[in-house]
């Protein structure tokens, strides 16, 4: 048992000597938590609190009289809590320009006889303002942009309507979240978590390990390695250790972030939460050594390696949803295992994004487990480089 | 400068280049990955169908012409909410609406997070229209959507995502190859071979550079033409601003793979920042994402990236985003002269022989 221990320990801290694996392995998650917290905690957050979109206003006459409610709406939506940050233009063309070489991302005209029409439509219940909004097709701030102005006109109208009539019909509105276990509020940064854990596997398991069984066998240390008393089974537990020892390292990091730093709670300390972490690396770990007897060379298994690794992390779906994709690139999804395990991660968390029953989940992964070990058994001996 | 030594260390570098599998996958068929999976995340497929809504209503108004007027929903009919329900959570339905004739409820699945806006905007203005129609509430101020064009054709998502794709491929190409040309070369001891030889400095940085040109025109042809295909983007390239753009993000982004090289002496180390940074670019940068929705700090960051002005001199010469003449100018020369300066500097360090 000491002689697997010192084995295991000695690859280990080689591994983690080079600057690469250390960086990739316990470093890199890190980064990406924050920098995915960060770009998307506001896009999915709640409300528009944090973002910001510039409109540029032409004013073709000063507002006076009844037409000041349009310019109390332009302020409410472009004080300091709205999402909208303003400039005023001399004229349409100056206003253009700047629309259109991205320096604002919508421009509204407020046109010439907007009071007028406004004392008409108010006091006399006669006509209608209209407002125009420049959008740049295509560009996806810009049309974001227009559409929240339309809707906060929208609900101008109403409220001028609920204000002047007596009888308003409110319509009650609610909202349910259907989810697998209870609702629950979003929260960004615990969704995210099992999906930054899985690319740090998938990282391991697609690069270090048959990377490093590679590395050994081209360079001859497995040869010299022979000559000694070590068991081929204890070479082979040896690394496998190693790498759930770097990976468990690695998550003992990002769930300090994530519970120091971020205040993530509850359901990642789940046991069953971090059962499927420990799945999830069986699984990986294991793709990998079919990674590895399929590859002759070093270059080879890099070129793989980074293919699958790319393909899995994003069509597995551990950032963003993959099942509204087109079926002409979804059967992927249903073919990965990677969309399996994070699924299940997120299950456990009281989330459900696939349609698929728990079940599938785990025997879709098991599956591929169950494959990946035949053909690395089979294969067992020219990934050793067995003479 | 010999023309003939300077073709013979161009060719040299270019078979090298073209002959390595990992440079090969790496430059030309690794931005065809991120093509694909971007393109079908965030450029919108040809095969583009409506979000579901499923409606169940017991009231005495029927909301469903409402619903239809939009024309952004593809509506399907339910008899009982829990039916509804089901196909929500099946993902038959994105969007659940019942209305009883007073309260109207929206349901849809935990953490859709990429529907998610798609949901908010539904709800808001579904309910105003609703609300509108029941109350025959007349629209006081009505608002005009007037589509602008941002440059010489009207984009699609896709040609945004696309012309993306080019600027970090550019980044890619560019940033990586200097780091291994000047990194990894110095640290296995081949310029010191040629530093030996009568090969003048500028004449290996010409060859190894022009190359650097070939390969990322290569890329970005295989990109405009996967794009064109699969995403049918409908860019009007403007050829001689599109290569001068070309040329002067190379060595932009050239300049930024030779600082690092500058800053950290192995190469290993200089090739993780690099991974670091086009990972920062990625999100960072406007590209993909817009800025609107990142933090203050995130933004001011944002504008220090330098693929950020890459993809706008891109999109200028694509013609599906213009920038005015001056622009195109600075940023072009900028980054041109900061490759050409990284370039002289790192050669005269490198390669002379005092």
């Amino acid at each position: 048992m000491s002689r697997l221990w010192n084995f295991t320990s000695g690859l280990f801290k080689s591994e983690i000597r080079e600057f690469q694996v250390m960086f990739w392995s316990f470093i890199f998650p890190l980064i990406l938590y924050f920098i995915l917290t960060s770009v998307f905690g506001s896009f999915y957050g709640s409300g528009t609190q944090g973002v910001s979109f510039r409109v540029g206003i032409v004013r073709e006459e000063n507002l006076a009289g009844f037409g000041k409610i349009i310019d109390e709406v332009i302020e409410g939506i472009s004080s300091e809590s709205g999402p909208f940050v303003k400039k005023e233009y001399g004229s349409i063309d100056e206003a253009l320009v700047d629309l259109r070489e991205g320096r604002q991302d919508i421009v509204l005209v407020i046109p010439a006889g907007t009071n007028a029409k406004m004392t008409s439509a108010l006091a006399l219940k006669m006509g209608e303002v209209p407002l125009r909004v420049h959008y740049i097709s295509g560009k996806e701030s810009s049309t974001i942009a227009s559409s929240i102005i339309e809707e906060v006109i929208n609900e101008v109208n109403l409220e001028i309507e609920r204000r002047g009539k007596g009888d308003f019909m409110n319509i009650v509105t609610e909202t349910k979240v259907i989810s697998a276990i209870e609702e629950k509020a979003f929260d960004y940064k615990e969704y995210i978590f099992p999906g930054v854990a899985l690319m740090m596997i998938l990282s391991v398991a697609l690069f270090n390990s048959p990377i490093g069984l590679i590395q050994y066998r081209v360079s001859g240390v497995n040869k010299k390695l022979y000559t000694t008393p070590l068991r081929s089974l204890e070479y082979f537990a040896g690394h496998f250790f190693k790498l759930i020892i770097t990976m468990l390292i690695s998550l003992v990091l990002l769930y300090l972030v994530a519970a120091f730093v971020y205040r993530v709670g509850g359901s990642i300390f789940d046991i069953r939460f971090i059962l499927t972490l420990l799945y999830s690396m069986i699984v990986a770990v294991s793709f990998g050594l079919m990674l590895a007897s399929f590859s002759k060379k070093l270059s080879t298994v890099t070129v793989l390696g980074q293919t699958l690794y790319q393909i899995m992390m994003f069509l597995g779906g551990l950032y963003f949803p993959v099942f509204d994709l087109p079926w002409g690139i979804r059967w992927l999804v249903y073919a990965l295992p990677t969309t399996y395990l994070v699924e299940l991660s997120r299950r456990v968390m009281g989330y459900q994004f696939a349609p698929l029953s728990v079940g599938w989940l785990i025997a879709v992964p098991l599956i591929w487990t169950t494959f990946s070990l035949v053909v690395f058994a089979v294969n067992f001996k020219k990934v050793m480089g067995y003479e | 400068m010999s023309r003939n030594k300077l073709e013979a260390v161009f060719i040299a570098f270019a078979k090298e280049a073209f002959r390595n599998k990992l440079e090969v996958f790496f430059t030309l068929f690794f931005p065809m990955i991120f093509l694909l999976l971007f393109g079908f995340f965030f450029g919108g497929s040809s095969d583009y169908q409506k979000p579901s809504l499923g409606l169940y209503q017991t009231g005495a108004y029927d909301i469903s012409p409402i619903i239809e007027e939009t024309g952004a929903w593809s509506l399907s009919f339910f008899d009982d909410d829990n039916s509804l329900e089901e196909a929500i959570k099946a993902g038959d339905v994105l969007l659940g609406v019942t209305f009883d004739g007073e309260k109207i409820s929206y349901l849809y699945r935990e953490g859709d997070v990429g529907q998610l806006s798609t949901i908010e905007m539904a709800r808001a203005s579904i309910s105003a229209a609703v609300e509108k129609e029941i109350n025959n509430v007349k629209s006081v101020i009505v608002v005009e959507n007037i589509p602008e064009t941002a440059g010489r054709v009207r984009a699609t998502d896709a040609d945004y995502t696309m012309s993306g794709v080019v600027a970090i491929s550019l980044l890619s190409a560019g940033m990586f190859s200097v780091i291994s040309v000047f990194g990894r070369y110095r640290k296995r001891g081949v310029l010191d071979r040629f530093k030996i030889t009568p090969l003048k400095p500028m004449t290996f940085i010409l060859g190894s550079t022009l190359t650097r040109f070939l390969v990322s025109l290569v890329s970005i042809i295989l990109i405009l033409i996967v794009s064109r295909l699969l995403f049918k983007t409908g860019f009007q390239i403007n050829w001689p601003l599109f290569l001068i753009s070309i040329v002067s993000s190379t060595l932009g982004m050239m300049a930024l793979g030779l600082f690092l090289t500058l800053l950290f002496r192995n190469p290993e180390t200089a090739d993780t920042a690099a991974s670091i940074l086009m990972v920062i670019m990625i999100f960072l940068a406007g590209i993909y994402f817009p800025l609107a929705f990142l933090p203050d700090y995130l933004r001011a960051i944002s504008s220090f990236l330098p693929v950020k002005y890459v993809a706008e001199i891109i999109r200028h010469s694509l013609g599906i985003e213009m920038v005015s003449t001056v622009y195109f100018l600075v940023t072009n020369l900028v980054l041109s002269i900061s490759g050409i300066l990284l370039l002289y500097f790192t050669g005269r360090r490198y390669l002379s022989a005092s």
